[in-house]
């Protein structure tokens, strides 16, 4: 299993329900070449750095998905197929991927942010400064 | 003349890579604010000299930024100055 991060820039005049529509299609497109989706994100509409196809904008959508290596041909070849994708990218995030790590992740990420809600409460007067606590439950995280 | 002023130009003091000295500070395509900082007006990468990172560190930043520039997040030139 490989861990992947897909990009894709959707076209600027479809509306958020049509852009939900359309995520969710590619996420049935990975499920269906045995992928798992650990998770999406939808970044809006933004400026684009540059004009694709004449267009200034672009709606953004993450999708972070592990799988198969040979699942991301048939992903691919039907975001080219779509008009309605300005632009994508898959990245390998981990070339080895054991999905049993997620949970670990998972908890990591609360422990994380239990530190850093906790040092309000017990913080003594005249103790460091944020950046430093910043720091510090970095460390422990990892 | 002009080679001779720039050589006798000093610089005070020696950079440290920005990502050694802050742990917390990652390196991510995504994360196009951060990797503006480490680009010129133009868009050009800032060469390492210049923005003193350290070798590793540059080697995955330029990667981060082409990454970027692929996906239309940072540009691949700038003609005017934007935002």
């Amino acid at each position: 299993m490989r861990r992947y991060e897909l990009i894709f820039i959707v076209q600027p005049d479809l509306n958020e329900e049509e852009v939900k529509a359309l995520t969710e299609r590619y996420l049935q497109i990975i499920t269906a070449q045995k992928g798992s989706i650990i998770k999406t994100e939808d970044w809006g509409k933004r400026r684009l750095a540059y004009d694709i196809n004449k267009q200034s904008k672009g709606n953004y959508v993450l999708v972070d998905f592990y799988g198969p290596g040979s699942m991301i041909r048939e992903i691919e070849r039907n975001l080219k197929i779509d008009d309605n994708i300005l632009k994508f990218l898959t990245v390998k995030t981990k070339e080895s991927f054991n999905p049993e790590s997620l949970e670990e992740e998972r908890k990591k990420e609360e422990l994380l942010q239990e530190v850093q809600i906790a040092p309000d409460d017990s913080e003594p007067a005249g103790t460091p400064h944020l950046p430093d606590e910043g720091k510090d439950s970095e460390k422990e995280g990892e | 003349m002009i080679q001779q002023k720039r050589k006798k130009r000093v610089f005070p003091r020696r950079k440290v890579c920005r990502f050694c000295a802050d742990n917390s500070l990652t390196i991510d395509y995504k994360d196009s604010k951060t990797l503006k900082h480490f680009t010129s007006e133009r868009g050009k990468i800032i060469p390492r000299r210049i923005s003193g990172n350290c070798a590793k560190h540059q080697r995955e930043l330029t990667a981060a930024i082409k990454r970027a520039r692929q996906i239309a997040l940072l540009p691949y030139l700038a003609t005017s100055i934007q935002h």
